[in-house]
């Protein structure tokens, strides 16, 4: 069967695949997830935690840096914020 | 006058490919336990009416978050999904510059740390340029 497929129509079938497979991923990627966020704390600018007991972890980092800079920050997975 | 910058903060990410944001560094009085806290990544959002920070930050500054006057907080996406809040008057310092901030703790901790208008831009000469810096004047 192979011999009654002409180049250019094997050509015009891998288009169609690769056209396919990219409206795929970019579906993919679009489709709606729960964002994913935690909260780092810094200290003189170090990241020294991450995760999402910020309630927690923040004092006792505090406590155990009095003299220095302690930050918190939050960050979240790739989103586009409007 | 004080004229603090921020430069805009890159994130990856896997549409756009990256995106930059003005976020800033804010300083906010914990009643709770009697200290400043340093807040990074405070999203400077002039379609923001109200500061918000999330929930937890909320906890590290208020004894009790439902103390605070209830509110409805959403965006312009979310006209159907909008949260639960709990405006506070805190204390912010901004550089050196201090003053007295309407803050709406929201009942979730998936919004990010905002900066809004209200006792916030407002108060300030705030230019953001050409998508690299914030630059504000207290």
């Amino acid at each position: 069967m192979i011999q009654e497929v002409t180049l250019a129509q094997v050509v015009e079938r891998l288009q169609v695949l690769e056209s396919t497979v990219k409206m795929l991923s970019m579906e993919l990627a679009l489709s709606p997830s729960e964002t994913k966020f935690e909260f780092v704390i810094r200290v003189d600018g170090g990241e020294v935690w991450r995760g999402r007991d910020v309630v927690t972890h923040y004092p006792e980092i505090r406590r155990q840096h009095p003299d220095d800079e302690v930050s918190i920050g939050w960050q979240s997975s790739p989103v586009v914020l409007i | 006058m004080t004229t603090i910058t921020f430069p805009y903060v890159e994130r990856h990410h896997p549409l756009l490919g990256s995106v930059k944001r003005p976020l800033l560094r804010l300083e906010l009085h914990s009643e709770r336990f009697n200290l400043w806290i340093a807040l990074d990544d405070v999203l400077a959002d002039t379609g923001a009416d109200l500061s918000v920070v999330p929930l937890p930050f909320g906890q590290l500054l208020v004894t009790n978050v439902e103390s605070g006057q209830p509110t409805q907080l959403g965006g312009i996406v979310s006209s159907t999904s909008a949260f639960n809040g709990y405006i506070h008057q805190i204390q912010a310092r901004l550089g050196e510059t201090e003053f007295e901030l309407l803050v709406a703790v929201v009942t979730t901790a998936t919004i990010p740390p905002i900066f809004g208008r209200r006792q916030a831009l407002d108060r300030f000469e705030v230019r953001f340029v050409h998508g690299q810096e914030l630059i504000i004047e207290t």
